[in-house]
C-alpha cells in the first residue's frame, strides 16, 4: 500500500455552515473560530482517513483535501 | 415492452437497496428510550443537555439519572427534533450509555461520534453530521450534573 499524506485542507469558508461534523469526527485537526466556521488546527492531528471521512461528511462540502 | 416494465417493477420492489444498515432502520422504526410528550413531569433526573445547530435545524435533548454513589448513567430519555439518522444515532447512543449496569459518566464523556456510528453499523458519509448532536447533548448533560452537584 502507498502511503497517502495530506499536503493541504482548505476550507471554504463562504460554504462552511459551522455544523461542526468536523470538529466532532477529527477534533485534533479541525475547529470551529469565532465566528462558527471550521478552521485547520493541526494537519497531522489525525490519520488519513479519519481527515477524509470528516471531509465526506461535511454537508456543504467545503473541506477540500491535496493529497501530496 | 413486457419484458421492460417486468424489469423496472422488479428494480423498484427487489434491488433497490435500503441504504441505511439494518441496525439504524430497527432505531429509526423502534426508538429505544424515547421521551414522550408529557414524559418528563414523570421522569426523575439529574442531568440534562441539549445541543442543537440552528443552521441545520436539528435540537438533541438528553435527560440522565446518575447514580450519585456510583457515578453512572441508569437511566436515559432523549427528544430530538432530526431525521431517521439523528433518531438511530440517540437511541443507540442511549443504550450504549446505559447497558451492562450503566456507563460511568468519565466514560461516557469519552464516547465520540466514531463508536456511535460503529454501533449503527455504519451510516452513510453526508448523513454524518446528523449524527455528532447525540454525543454533544450528552457531555452537556454530564457538565450539568457536576454543576448541579456543586
Amino acid at each position: 500500500m502507498i502511503m497517502m499524506r495530506i499536503k493541504k485542507i482548505e476550507i471554504d469558508k463562504n460554504k462552511c455552515i459551522g455544523c461542526g461534523t468536523c470538529a466532532s469526527l477529527a477534533p485534533e485537526v479541525f475547529e470551529l473560530d469565532k465566528n462558527n466556521k471550521s478552521t485547520v488546527k493541526n494537519i497531522n492531528g489525525a490519520d488519513v482517513e479519519t481527515i477524509k471521512l470528516a471531509a465526506d461528511s461535511c454537508p456543504t462540502e467545503a473541506i477540500k483535501i491535496e493529497m501530496e | 415492452m413486457k419484458t421492460k416494465n417486468k424489469k423496472a417493477d422488479l428494480i423498484l420492489k427487489n434491488e433497490v437497496p435500503w441504504l441505511y444498515s439494518k441496525n439504524v432502520k430497527e432505531h429509526f422504526f423502534h426508538p429505544k428510550n424515547f421521551m414522550k410528550p408529557g414524559e418528563e413531569k414523570k421522569f426523575k433526573f439529574n442531568a440534562y443537555g441539549e445541543a442543537g445547530s440552528t443552521v441545520c435545524g436539528d435540537l438533541m435533548k438528553f435527560w440522565l439519572w446518575i447514580d450519585p454513589k456510583t457515578e453512572k448513567i441508569k437511566k436515559a430519555k432523549w427528544r430530538t427534533f432530526g431525521c431517521g439518522s439523528a433518531i438511530a444515532s440517540t437511541s443507540v447512543l442511549s443504550i450504549i450509555i446505559t447497558e451492562k449496569g450503566g456507563l460511568s459518566i468519565r466514560k461516557a464523556a469519552l464516547i465520540k461520534p466514531q463508536d456511535i456510528i460503529k454501533r449503527l453499523g455504519g451510516l452513510p458519509n453526508i448523513k454524518i453530521h446528523c449524527s455528532v448532536l447525540g454525543d454533544e447533548a450528552l457531555k452537556e448533560a454530564i457538565e450539568n450534573y457536576y454543576h448541579n452537584k456543586k
